[in-house]
């Protein structure tokens, strides 16, 4: 039942933009994150080199703007995913240092980049690589 | 049909004004990525999180855009600065499915 | 310039050693009455053990509610008491059904109370009978597994052990491999990100990573089916229920660590 009411908001979704959230879906390349030349001064992540599962893969960021500078939002990007943009947090309060974890949903082996646009409009961004790792048996449960 | 979708929200930190703690929400929220097909071959309609508001006090302090590169059941944890008086911190979500939820937990300073 | 011999065996030899081993340095342990915990890697093992990031604590939070919940009938609490009161109850499923001669596990038990307290429409996969399966797990933690033939009822409970205990014994599916071949045999080694653990019962219910859901013992054991390429039993099938009484009398005595997380 809830299946068909999603379908038809689904369908109805140009008229109904407003009331239905839609994610706008943001697809960029690893390509183009390399062409950006992002600084990554300021950016730790902690994010596993071998993953067991794509299913849920922990990333841990601590993020400290360049001085005198504010993060105003922070995208994570997974290029090699259908949907390249996993995450975007907007800071309402700008900070200096904004630290947060969470958990990611990989297609494949990649890098994860967390980027962070700073007060000034500028950007800077670093990457991290992960292998995950399949599982050995088929599961059709 | 509403079921109820569990979400904890919790503190870890020494809970007085001006200090930085971490606070840590997750959310049983199946993240379903509209790419998985069902055992009579149809695709299972896309369902993420799409929109979360996290508010200090009534006040908008974070927004976040999930999407598919989500795991299900997001778990996220963010720093909150505590106010001199305390107060609580509230979690709000909005899914494609038009479901909303939140969560909320007080901010109870220690003596 | 001709390739040194030693340097390309030392190179290889050097990525083979990369290959096979994944994560911890230490082997794997290989005893055969150890809990699934044994066999999780650091990362997983500290994430079942961090209440507020886990997720299997959403389950547990929706069964504690669930409990005391009294919207469709009576409440599990009006009849059971606290949960607590009912911790020697997983330890000892599966049972024989009190009518006939079916095995019943304990999700079949919720499932059936739940049709007598109003919620008609649970099944045992159900998010709520996960929830609650969870909380009675959980009470249970530190209890043996204790599953004995009913008083009266030797026989039928026998024929059904006897007949999990050929089906833990007998190749199947396309790849042709009995339960024994890897959790009696094999344990501790390793197939691409799994470690193949002795198959002891005391875990569940799991929060296996792939599923990104808890779920049963029955679920994991239809996954196993599905492993060999065999045709999976259906839900509910005697075969299953014979199979988990063969493994929780073969694991008898090990104490219950569930609700846990799985890769």
């Amino acid at each position: 039942m809830l299946a068909r009411r999603a379908c038809l908001a689904l369908a109805a979704a140009p008229f109904l933009a407003p009331l239905v959230a839609q994610a706008e879906v943001i697809n960029v390349s690893a390509a183009e994150l390399v062409a950006m030349h992002l600084k990554a001064d300021g950016i730790t992540l902690d994010f596993p080199s071998l993953a067991d599962t794509g299913a849920s893969v922990p990333l841990g960021a601590d993020i400290v703007a360049p001085a005198g500078q504010k993060i105003e939002s922070i995208e994570v990007f997974l290029p090699a995913n259908p949907n390249t943009r996993a995450l975007k947090l907007k800071l309402a309060e700008p900070l200096a240092h904004f630290v947060f974890t969470t958990r990611l949903r990989l297609a494949g082996s990649q890098d994860v980049w967390v980027v962070a646009t700073l007060s000034d409009g500028s950007r800077i961004g670093a990457r991290a690589p992960t292998v995950v790792t399949s599982s050995a048996c088929f599961d059709a449960s | 049909m509403a079921t109820n979708i569990p979400s904890r929200l919790t503190f870890a930190g020494a809970i007085r004004p001006g200090n930085t703690i971490e606070a840590r929400w997750i959310v049983g929220h199946p993240m379903e990525t509209g790419f998985r097909i069902d055992d009579a071959g149809q695709r299972i309609l896309r369902n993420v999180i799409t929109q979360v508001r996290v508010l200090l006090n009534g006040k908008l302090i974070l927004e976040l855009e999930p999407g598919t590169g989500m795991s299900a059941n997001p778990y996220l944890t963010f720093p909150v600065t505590v106010p001199l008086t305390g107060g609580s911190v509230r979690v709000e979500w909005l899914d494609d499915a038009g479901q909303r939820g939140s969560v909320q937990q007080l901010l109870l300073l220690e003596p | 310039m001709r390739p040194n011999p030693r340097g390309i065996g030392i190179r290889l030899g050097l990525l083979a050693a990369l290959l096979c081993g994944a994560a911890p340095a230490a082997p794997w342990p290989d005893n055969t009455k150890l809990s699934g915990n044994a066999f999780l890697p650091p990362g997983l093992l500290k994430l079942q053990g961090d209440v507020n990031n886990s997720p299997i604590t959403l389950w547990l939070d929706k069964g504690r509610a669930l409990w005391t919940d009294s919207s469709t009938g009576p409440s599990c609490q009006n009849c059971h008491g606290p949960a607590e009161s009912l911790k020697k109850s997983a330890a000892s499923f599966p049972r024989l059904a009190a009518k006939g001669q079916s095995l019943i596990d304990l999700e079949d038990q919720i499932v059936t109370c739940s049709a007598r307290t109003g919620r008609l429409n649970a099944r045992a996969e159900d998010d709520e009978v996960l929830a609650l399966s969870a909380v009675l797990h959980e009470a249970a933690r530190g209890q043996p597994i204790d599953v004995q033939a009913p008083p009266g009822q030797a026989a039928p409970w026998q024929a059904h052990l006897s007949h999990g205990a050929q089906l833990f014994t007998t190749r199947r599916g396309r790849i042709n491999l009995a339960c024994v071949h890897c959790h009696e045999q094999n344990v501790g080694r390793q197939m691409r990100a799994d470690v193949v653990s002795p198959g002891n019962p005391t875990g569940f219910p799991i929060y296996r990573m792939s599923w990104q859901r808890l779920g049963t013992l029955e679920r994991r054991l239809r996954a196993c089916y599905s492993g060999v390429q065999a045709v999976l039993p259906a839900v509910g099938a005697p075969d299953l229920r014979d199979l988990e009484l063969y493994l929780k009398v073969r694991a008898n005595g090990m104490p219950l660590d569930g609700p846990s997380i799985r890769r």
